[in-house]
């Protein structure tokens, strides 16, 4: 310390008596000691004053500057005091407590306070003054000497664009886009007595599609086990060589057949939606002028060819249901359930309760979203992502494009994504992939599905079979769809719990426990986090297991202990119920 | 009817909660030049709505009307807006935005300033990425470093912009059709270059607007003083430039002396006086609101508020930094800076009916009961009163001017607050509950709340935990504020320490009082020596356990059964009733909880935290009788939901039905000093522990006995031997012999026999064979000799 004040005492051109005693308070060190000055005597004071870091973001401009103050000593009124501070301008503590800090801690006499208190305010005003003066000074000196009507042009340029892209006063009226108008009538119309004619348009478009799909499937098996017949009498029959042409004609023939399939439930598909559209547009504008709709409706007798009941091949959902509160003081509610089931098989649509639901929902505030894990090698091609296709395919899409082209447009989308990291990570260690990463997620629309408006397709690799910890790509992935949902009105989302789709040998159940708690604890994390970011609030999270028979019933049994665990209910009558529930589960 | 209406507007992007914060200064403004604001309201998905003071004209308006004007009503027009903006300087706040448009004008024709802190909620427009203010009125160093911004923005751009409209003024040049829809790009661009280009300028400014609006004649004319003024306010270099606060001591403005504004005042439409438009604008807003008024509904209503459907919105591929791509931007997120005046018809509809007495209350003669609340309304619930206009504009007018009164008006203040309080007042209320008075800023400033101490860590620790669902107290400024009321509270009770859940009781008093640290500080200052007297101790063991036993013993008095139960699964008070005293409930519920209960805790003494316990434990009373020692750990861990107005009614029953000397601890801070024999003693905590029933006092005991009070209030049971009690025993006194002599701990084995059996309300008496020997001859049977 002696060494310090010493440095100090250079510094700042004192001379230290060796008499007086130096002592270091919190408020930095303290020093005592006689100064010459204009052949006057001071007694100097030096003190660094601490504040608390000052929470305004770190670009924020500031100088420091020495306060100067001196009066004379109470005792001796022939010696100076000096007082002497840093003080940091703009200067954002108050100059009162200030004062009241300094004579604190260095034992000044308190008849100083006003005049101190003052002496700072005026101090520290002056030192602003000339800082801003400095800065604007130094900003017009600069144009003067400029005469480079470049520099204008470029400066008016940006100023546009920023009145433009912000401003509604400046901002070029937009016409409403043809996906507005064409979200509003729909809007309109599913929520009017027209509903139903809706429902029913769509329902036999879809069922033209399907019969198609399934003609078509039919054709193909029909074709397959033609060759398969032919390849059989040829095999008898033939030389290597003419099988080799068999085959070849075979798969090229199978392959055309695939083609003019295809190209035939496109055009089917395309003219459905272009129909359709245009008679949802002319029907909402023709029920417009007229307040009754009800009087309508009766008039748009549609042809509808009879819609064959599917049967439900799908085992019944086993499920549980939970509500919990989050938070600590103020709980917030949510309802959690849990359920065994095929992702894919969730999304499918069954019949009309389902489809009503999606449609009347579709443009409101309250979306529902579906998380899908896809390979990041290969996105569009993996297993997951076909089957998918498939599901979209069943249905009519009205709204949006086919899936498949939702995901070309995505890929010069990726691009861009690309090369905007590339730019924008440079610091990060290791080498950029060229391609997007695990946690990574592209998103589809859809209005043909069942529990999804908007699936989210998170890419994930190996990895995501190994021990994972909560830093995982994929579960920082999982955080950005909450924000996401959060910020889009997605208020229901469903999330496959061990974070695959299918189970397989590895995944013993020691895993399976261990994954569960992590996707949970991460989960309510992320939902205690959501809820200050002023969006829409996540009414429902559903949790997803893969359907395994014989194992499952376990299974569910453990994790619902987890799921105790993890989100401690609150509300003992609703635990009650839960453990009924969940209890009655064990039963079955 | 004159009616003044509110404005608010709204805009979206990229606001953080932060902002909102800051701007709570803006709402302590108060200036006669200037609009005051009223509240900022963030809504889903962080739209801000900002509502304040609009007055029906602006001067742009009149400038459009090719109004002449006199060289002396420019002057005086520009002294009120330098008053007002030196005001603004004086407050660190820089306009930014000056311009005619927000120049309005008050009834009186005075000037009332408006928007002038926009600038400095979005601070300095870093929170926002919209750009701000009109680049007609900019100034050139604003425009010089593009949108960006620069890093100190002083207060002399706003006297730039005040050049440029004195300027207009002067010259008769206003701009022309200031809002034709396209035009505004091409005008944009225009104005730009001409603000730019004014840099190279060498000679005076004002000359050049006037030769190139072609106004020479007008400059030649000026008013001498006049043109020096607009020159000097438009020097191109800053530092050439007069502050607000310089200017307007300039001797320009000797002429003024108390001369008002000649700018024509509204003439007023009717002779009737509006009442309710001379209360307080905060007060007219929180009715309009009670009254329906909905900030965001009237937006909504007007058009302003129009989403896309989120799902045409949502973008199509998402990182993994958290970046969104092909997501389109929705209209309804830029800055809008129309302005929406807020109907009051509502309110004045509701209000109609109320007599113009009702205004001024009468507190020293009795009360004429036609002024005041219909007597139905204040029989009903409190959740109902909360939300009934009528009732809380009588109940503000009414608590207004008690406050006013204060001290003097202590007693019907505590009259008044035992019915209820408003919670638009409340903060004073309490302030005043808790006698705070004195040099309470003063005392506040004097102590160092910056000089880091080895507590800090811990506070720091804790802050981010507590009550953070609040916006406020969620904020950065929020958690500044909150550090700074707990350093100060450190410092100012050296004989205490931090002690985990002092911040919870310091969250409901930095809620009421955001704007006012001081009074936060000097409630929580009062509050914690009259509730928790001790609790804050480096070692409050001794203290912390009284306390809890005797919630034991109050818990067994009034809930036998349920303390039986307790006792029989050892889920004894230290396992989960230590949060609930140490911060006075206010760690367990949320704030909109805190608030009511602490409205009737503040009228009741130290003892009445207790019944407040005691009425949670009987809410839950049935879950805890079927739950086992695990289940009760749970249930605690986080409580369940409690109806607060069926708890706080229940603490008062209680508390109404307990003898005082029941609920001594020798720990409390006490108001009067009971030590003769007929008073409680303090027992040790292994004294208070072994017994299972609370002891009354003689004095109590006494009290219950008189023979004027009600039969059934009271039954003694005395347990000495049949002989003893043959020779004098209390009146209606019960014999049934338990022990020989008077040993207190047979009593207390009794008296658990009692309990067991399921009997409420059982109490020992102190100091029996002194009471017995002292008492009231009236009050004993003695045997008659015979």
């Amino acid at each position: 310390m002696g060494l310090l004040t010493r440095r100090l005492a250079m510094c700042f051109n004192v001379v230290v008596d060796k008499e007086r005693k130096h002592f270091v308070s919190t408020e930095g060190i303290l020093y005592f000691g006689l100064h010459c000055k204009h052949s006057q005597s001071y007694i100097f004071v030096f003190s660094k004053v601490y504040r608390m870091k000052p929470n305004a973001p770190k670009e924020d401009h500031k100088i420091e500057a020495d306060f100067i103050m001196t009066f004379p000593a109470p005792s001796a009124p022939e010696y100076y005091y000096e007082l002497k501070t840093c003080l940091e301008i703009p200067f954002k503590d108050s100059a009162p407590e200030l004062a009241s800090r300094l004579i604190a801690t260095l034992r000044l006499p308190h008849y100083i306070i006003d005049d101190l208190t003052e002496s700072i305010e005026n101090f520290v005003k002056e030192k602003l003054k000339a800082e801003q003066d400095r800065i604007a000074d130094e900003m017009v000196a600069k144009a003067i000497k400029q005469k480079n009507s470049d520099q204008i042009d470029s400066l008016v340029k940006q100023w546009e664009v920023a009145y433009k892209g912000e401003v509604t006063q400046y901002c070029s009226p937009t016409a409403l886009s043809d996906e507005e108008l064409f979200a509003e009538a729909y809007h309109q119309l599913v929520h009017s007595p027209m509903l139903d004619n809706v429902l029913k348009g769509i329902e036999a478009m879809s069922a033209q599609v399907n019969q198609m799909v399934t003609l078509r499937d039919a054709e193909i098996n029909q074709l397959t086990l033609k060759q398969e017949r032919e390849m059989q009498q040829a095999l008898e029959a033939l030389t290597e060589e003419q099988i080799n042409s068999l085959a070849n004609s075979h798969l090229e023939h199978k392959e055309m057949l695939l083609v003019q399939w295809e190209s035939r439930l496109d055009s089917l598909k395309t003219t459905q939606r272009r129909e359709a559209r245009a008679w949802l547009v002319g029907l909402s504008q023709q029920a417009q002028p007229e307040q009754n709709l009800s009087a309508l409706w009766p008039e748009f007798e549609l042809e509808i060819p009879k819609v064959q009941t599917v049967s439900n091949q799908f085992l019944p959902i086993m499920q549980e249901s939970f509500t919990i509160h989050l938070g600590s003081q103020m709980k917030q509610m949510h309802n959690v359930r849990l359920l065994a089931s095929d992702m894919l098989a969730l999304c499918d649509c069954q019949g009309q309760t389902q489809r009503i639901h999606t449609s009347l929902s579709l443009y409101s505030n309250e979306l529902q979203g579906l998380v899908l894990f896809t390979d990041c090698q290969s996105p569009s091609t993996s297993a997951p992502f076909g089957a998918f296709q498939n599901i979209c395919e069943k249905g009519t899409e009205l709204h949006f494009l086919p899936v498949e082209q939702q995901l070309e447009s995505l890929t010069s989308q990726a691009r861009q994504a690309i090369e905007w990291r590339l730019q924008n990570n440079d610091n990060k260690s290791g080498a950029i992939r060229r391609n997007l990463q695990p946690g990574d997620c592209y998103v589809t629309k859809h209005s043909s599905l069942a529990e999804a408006h908007v699936v989210y397709h998170i890419l994930s690799d190996d990895s995501i079979m190994s021990d994972i910890t909560s830093r995982h790509p994929v579960i920082l992935g999982l955080r950005n769809i909450l924000k996401t949902s959060s910020a889009y009105d997605i208020t229901s989302l469903t999330i496959p719990l061990l974070l695959v789709h299918e189970m397989s040998e590895e995944m013993t159940v020691v895993w399976c426990t261990k994954r569960a708690e992590l996707v949970f604890k991460c989960i309510k994390g992320f939902m205690i986090e959501t809820a200050s970011w002023g969006g829409s609030e996540l009414k429902t999270i559903q949790f997803v297991l893969p359907k395994v028979e014989n194992k499952n019933q376990r299974f569910i049994l453990q994790t619902n202990s987890f799921l105790y665990r993890a989100y401690r209910r609150i509300c003992s009558r609703v635990s009650v119920q839960c453990c009924q529930a969940y209890f009655g589960c064990l039963t079955h | 009817m004159r009616q003044r209406c509110w404005r608010s507007w709204s805009n979206y992007s990229r606001w953080t909660p932060e902002n909102r914060r800051t701007a709570q200064k803006l709402k302590t403004l108060k200036h006669p030049y200037l609009c005051s604001y009223l509240d900022i309201i963030r809504g889903k998905h962080e739209r801000i709505s900002v509502v304040c003071e609009l007055f029906p004209r602006n001067l742009s308006q009149i400038m459009a009307g090719n109004k002449k004007w006199e060289s002396k009503e420019i002057l005086l027009l520009l002294h009120q807006v330098l008053e007002a903006l030196s005001y603004l300087e004086a407050n660190d706040i820089v306009h930014r935005a000056l311009d005619p448009e927000n120049i309005l004008l008050g009834w009186n024709g005075e000037v009332k300033l408006f928007n002038y802190g926009l600038y400095y909620m979005t601070g300095s427009g870093k929170f926002v990425t919209f750009p701000i203010g009109q680049p007609r009125y900019l100034a050139p160093e604003i425009l010089l470093a593009g949108p960006q911004g620069i890093p100190l923005t002083s207060n002399k751009v706003d006297i730039w912009s005040l050049g440029m409209i004195g300027a207009e003024l002067a010259l008769g040049d206003a701009p022309s059709s200031p809002h034709s829809a396209g035009g505004n790009m091409v005008q944009l661009g225009r104005s730009l270059r001409r603000v730019l280009s004014l840099v190279h300028c060498e000679g005076s400014v004002l000359e050049r607007l006037a030769r190139e609006s072609g106004k020479e004649i007008a400059y030649e004319k000026m008013d001498s003083t006049l043109r020096d003024l607009l020159e000097s306010c438009l020097s191109v270099v800053p530092s050439k430039r007069p502050a607000p606060s310089e200017l307007l001591n300039s001797s320009v403005f000797d002429f003024i002396a108390d001369q008002e504004s000649q700018l024509g005042s509204v003439p007023k439409e009717s002779v009737k006086r509006d009442y309710l438009g001379d209360r307080s604008l905060q007060e007219i807003f929180y009715l309009w609101q009670l009254a329906g008024g909905d900030v965001h509904g009237e937006l909504r209503r007007q058009g302003l508020v129009r989403r896309r459907p989120p799902i045409l919105s949502i973008g199509n591929l998402l990182l993994l930094e958290g970046k969104h791509f092909g997501a389109t931007r929705d209209p309804a997120t830029l800055y809008d800076p129309r302005v929406v005046p807020l109907p009051m018809e509502s309110l004045y509809s509701r209000l109609e009916n109320v007599p113009p007495e009702s205004y001024f209350p009468l507190i020293e003669t009795p009360e004429i009961s036609s002024w005041g609340p219909s007597a139905e309304t204040c029989c009903l619930p409190l959740v109902i009163r909360e939300k009934d206009t009528e009732y809380q504009f009588h109940r503000i007018i009414l608590f207004d001017r008690l406050l006013k009164a204060w001290p003097h008006q202590h007693a019907r203040m505590l009259r008044e607050a035992k019915q209820d309080v408003p919670p638009m007042l409340r903060a004073a209320v309490w302030a005043a509950l808790l006698n705070v008075k004195g040099d309470v800023e003063g005392q506040y400033i004097a102590l160092d709340k910056e000089t880091p101490t080895p507590t800090d860590r811990q506070i720091e620790v804790d802050i981010p935990r507590c009550h953070q669902y609040d916006e406020l107290l969620s904020s950065s400024v929020g958690h500044l504020k909150f550090k700074r009321l707990l350093k100060a509270w450190v410092v100012g009770h050296p004989q205490y320490v931090y002690w985990q859940g002092i911040d919870s009781l310091c969250a409901p008093f930095l809620y009421l009082n955001f704007n006012n640290e001081a009074r936060a500080y000097a409630c929580l200052a009062a509050f914690v020596p009259k509730y928790l007297q001790g609790f804050f101790l480096q070692d409050n063991w001794a203290v912390v356990q009284e306390y809890l036993a005797v919630f034991a013993r109050l818990t067994a008095f009034h809930e036998p059964v349920l303390a039986m139960h307790m006792r029989a699964i050892a889920f004894v008070p230290e396992l989960f009733a230590i949060p609930w005293f140490l911060t006075m409930f206010s760690h367990v519920f949320p704030l909109h909880k805190i608030l009511p209960l602490w409205d009737r805790l503040l009228l009741g003494d130290s003892s009445f935290p207790l019944f407040i316990g005691l009425a949670i434990l009987r809410q839950l009373r049935d879950t805890l009788l079927s739950s086992g020692f695990n289940e009760c750990i749970l249930l605690f861990s986080d409580l369940p939901d409690i109806d607060i107005g069926k708890c706080t009614s229940d603490s008062v029953a209680l508390y109404c039905a307990t003898p005082k000397s029941a609920t001594f601890r020798q720990n409390s801070l006490k108001t009067e000093i009971l030590d003769t024999p007929f008073d409680v003693e303090a027992q040790t905590i292994a004294e208070l522990k072994a017994e299972l029933c609370p002891r009354i006092s003689g004095r109590d005991f006494m009290e219950l006995l008189e023979p004027t009070r009600d039969k059934n209030c009271l039954q003694v049971i005395d347990i000495r031997p049949v002989d003893e009690f043959a020779k004098v025993s209390f009146l209606k006194s019960v014999n049934i012999p338990f022990v020989d002599g008077t040993d207190v701990s047979q009593a207390a084995k009794f008296a658990e026999i009692l309990l067991e059996n399921g009997i409420p309300r059982v109490c020992i008496l102190h100091n029996p064979t002194y009471v017995i020997k002292h008492c009231n001859i009236k009050l004993l049977v003695r045997q008659q000799k015979l």
